[in-house]
């Protein structure tokens, strides 16, 4: 099966910070991938360079067979993304971002109007829709934001914590949306911190530390690789980064 | 009341505000400190005591009167400057911020935060305060009236905090004003807001106008006694009793001084305890259902990437309060050229009586053209990932940013031109001029300003949020005004000299043809720039 996301020893460096080293990572088409890893370990960036927010300092990426660093705008017509934390133009009413979002994908007035109803109804934010984001609530934006990222139909999805802020029932539309997608042949990239969200629904996960993918695989491959079998994601999770005993830390904080 | 809590909290206060404000290089980090505050008031104190005593002697002997008027009327204009400093303050910056306020979810009282955030006001503003004190000082001494400045200045620090209370009653009720109207009704409100600000800008700049403040001294000075009733001139009549040797009246006003800031304090704290809402407030802009809508933008040639883009840069300009300013901008250019002008008589007319109206709108329009164009580009803040994440091509960028200014500026332009043309009696070729010249400057300045907005975009989203970079803004304005002088400088040549072998109307026509060459050339170089700078921009998320 051809890989829809190809990254290629791909590495991005921040002054002396390496933030990613020789990531090579392939996704197909109608896989949910899960990109795992504590805090600075390089998944934001990483998700920024497969849509071409950010350049790399050395390997490619290809979506689709359509290289990043050559033909962004290309790439961005079939992706769609949402960032760790999203800002959206607080002045706009949901209804105008939204709006805005599709035209800039020169979606047709028919289906955006369609597209844009049926996700605020999914969402329960049809009776706000006329009011200015500004007073949206974080996971009401991020809402909107899923929303504006799914508008033009994405063959690859990059959702970085897409989940933050979600209530139960709209995190659980998310979840349910991305494993129909996927049947569909949309690929996604999923990055969370919550490990039983990536346990149910990623096929494969990457657990990245420090810029650098650990391991890569099922869960039942990391396990067997990992020489854990029986064991929980969390606790192969911990074991991989090194972040495994806490005890030290709790104790001294509860003193 | 903790004073500690109000000591430490009014620190926080004045430091978030010292570096909301300025940005400055690492070369000037100490202007970010609070001690940067008391340094700067050293100086102006200073400054103000030598710069008024050179001139002691000569206003002692020809104006002594003058001297008793200005420590008499010192501690109610200060209350104004502190007053309509603060709003200023108030209406500019961004509604982001009001949401975020971190005091409201510390262990803080009310009165414990309307003392520190009055004291960080004054603090802020002192230097008002440093200056008259010093200026005031060289006065006092040259008049012998050491005792009444030393009066004079205590009244004036209770004045600051009357005028530092103002601002918090304002802060407290416009807060629930706003949140009240929005809830009624959306986008008539953000238009009325729009307007509010606008005049409130331009109030506030005017008022500093040295001919407006003359004769508001001038008028205000007559009759403070007479006005004995209206607390805010107590303080100054304090001062004025003393001068009279009426100590009974003296201490009856210093009384009612005081009280009336103990009172006028309290008042504050229970405005900010009734309606103060840490929450941003809900606003609905319509209730009607959604159908989209092609709209003007694409009968004037805009694919939908190119007007969505232009239809969001309208809204942010009308919704956003930090954007007032640019607004009031134009008006109060041309209402500050004018107010000189229109007080000096004209008898016959000249060729620069020619230019009394058009010069001031055209450097208005100009000046508009290029700070809205300039700004366009940082004025996405944080936002911006949402372009850089989009399929937009760069050419449909640098055309819908354009389209923006031009979209707005040429109606503003047309309806300048017919008015000046119908009430300015101008004649056809002085008409057409102006026409042709601020139709030139709108598309030769907008493609200018983007080009500066696009090298030096200021992304980042503070209090003050500037848009674009220091260095780029005073570059900006230079080449706006360069081009400005360029796009002019054929009528110039037409006004005052004359070409034997050409007759009039030629001459007038070859002119016009001029000026519409240069704007072509200038508007292609800065628009081919544009979409060079813009290809380098996109290459990387800048945040």
């Amino acid at each position: 099966m051809k890989p829809v996301l190809e990254i290629k020893s791909v590495a991005k460096y921040f002054g002396d910070t390496r933030a990613v080293q020789e990531v090579t990572l392939n996704v197909n088409e109608g896989e949910i991938f899960g990109l795992l890893g504590p805090n600075g370990s390089g998944k934001s960036t990483l998700m920024k360079m497969m849509l071409g927010l950010l350049k790399p300092d050395a390997g490619s990426i290809s979506v689709d067979d359509i290289d990043v660093q050559k033909n962004p705008l290309d790439v961005r017509r079939i992706v769609g993304y949402v960032p760790e934390s999203p800002r959206v133009y607080d002045f706009l009413t949901a209804i105008e971002y939204l709006d805005f979002v599709a035209d800039v994908h020169k979606m047709d007035p028919q289906s955006k109007k369609d597209r844009i109803n049926e996700f605020l109804r999914a969402f329960e934010l049809k009776d706000r829709e006329n009011d200015m984001l500004s007073g949206y609530s974080q996971g009401m934006k991020q809402k909107v934001v899923i929303t504006a990222a799914l508008l033009h139909r994405p063959r690859l999805l990059i959702l970085d914590e897409p989940l933050n802020g979600l209530d139960p029932k709209s995190a659980k539309i998310v979840k349910d949306l991305i494993h129909k997608l996927a049947t569909e042949g949309v690929t996604t990239i999923f990055s969370t911190h919550v490990l039983e969200i990536a346990e149910a629904i990623c096929n494969r996960i990457a657990i990245m530390y420090q810029g650098q993918v650990l391991a890569e695989g099922t869960t039942t491959e990391l396990r067997k690789k990992a020489g854990m079998p029986g064991s929980t994601l969390e606790e192969l999770f911990l074991k991989l980064t090194g972040t495994g005993d806490v005890r030290d830390v709790v104790e001294a904080l509860l003193k | 009341m903790n004073l500690k809590t109000v000591h430490r909290l009014a620190t926080v206060l004045i430091i978030s505000q010292l570096r909301a404000t300025r940005r400055t290089s690492s070369g000037f980090d100490f202007l970010r400190r609070p001690s940067a505050i008391l340094f700067i008031d050293t100086v102006a104190f200073v400054g103000a005591f030598i710069f008024v005593q050179r001139f002691a002697s000569f206003l002692a002997s020809n104006s002594s009167l003058l001297i008793v008027q200005v420590l008499i009327d010192l501690p109610m204009f200060l209350i104004f400057v502190v007053m309509l400093s603060g709003l200023l303050w108030e209406l500019s910056y961004s509604f982001t911020f009001t949401s975020s306020d971190m005091v409201n979810y510390l262990p803080v009282s009310a009165s414990e935060y309307v003392l520190a955030s009055s004291t960080s006001t004054v603090f802020y503003y002192s230097i008002f305060l440093a200056a008259t004190s010093g200026g005031t000082l060289a006065l006092a001494l040259q008049s012998k009236l050491l005792t009444t400045w030393a009066l004079m200045i205590a009244m004036n620090l209770v004045a600051v905090f009357i005028g530092a209370f103002g601002v918090e009653a304002l802060r407290a009720f416009t807060n629930r004003a706003s949140s009240l109207l929005y809830r009624r009704s959306g986008k008539s409100v953000l238009i009325l807001r729009m307007v509010v600000l606008i005049a409130a800008l331009v109030f506030f700049q005017l008022i500093f106008n040295p001919t407006v403040m003359l004769s508001l001294l001038g008028s205000v000075t007559g009759g403070v006694k007479a006005v004995w009733y209206f607390p805010l001139v107590w303080p100054s009549l304090v001062v004025l009793s003393f001068l009279e040797d009426n100590l009974l009246s003296a201490s009856l006003y210093a009384f009612l001084t005081f009280f009336f800031a103990g009172f006028f304090f309290s008042i504050c704290v229970r405005l900010r305890q009734v309606y103060w809402m840490p929450v941003p407030v809900s606003v609905r802009l319509s209730t009607s259902a959604y159908a989209p809508k092609l709209g003007f933008l694409s009968r004037l040639g805009l694919n939908l990437t190119e007007a969505a883009i232009v239809r969001k840069d309208l809204k942010s300009l009308t919704r956003r309060r930090e954007m007032a300013r640019i607004l009031a901008l134009p008006i109060l250019i041309v209402v500050s050229m004018m107010i000189p002008s229109l007080t000096s008589a004209r008898e016959t007319p000249t060729p620069y009586s020619v230019m009394f109206w058009p010069l001031p709108i055209l450097f208005g329009i100009m000046l508009f053209v290029l700070m809205n164009s300039m700004i366009s580009i940082g004025q996405e803040g944080y936002a911006i990932w949402n372009l850089y994440s989009s399929p937009i091509m760069p050419k449909e960028f640098v055309k819908a940013k354009m389209s923006m200014n031009i979209i707005l500026s040429l109606p503003v332009a047309l309806a300048f031109w017919i008015g000046i043309t119908i009430f300015g009696h101008l004649s056809f070729k002085a008409s057409t001029a102006f026409l042709l010249v601020s139709t030139s400057l709108i598309f030769a300045e907008s493609l200018l300003g983007l080009m500066i907005g696009i090298r030096f975009p200021d992304f980042s989203e503070t209090l003050r949020s500037r848009f674009v970079g220091i260095s780029g803004m005073l570059l900006g304005m230079l080449l706006g005004i360069v081009v400005a002088g360029i796009i002019a400088a054929p009528y110039g040549v037409y006004l005052f000299f004359k070409l034997q072998w050409m007759s009039r109307s030629m001459y007038f026509i070859l002119t016009s043809l001029v000026t519409l060459s240069l704007t072509t050339v200038i508007s292609v170089i800065g628009y081919r720039s544009s979409l060079i700078r813009v290809k380098e921009l996109f290459r990387e998320l800048p945040i």
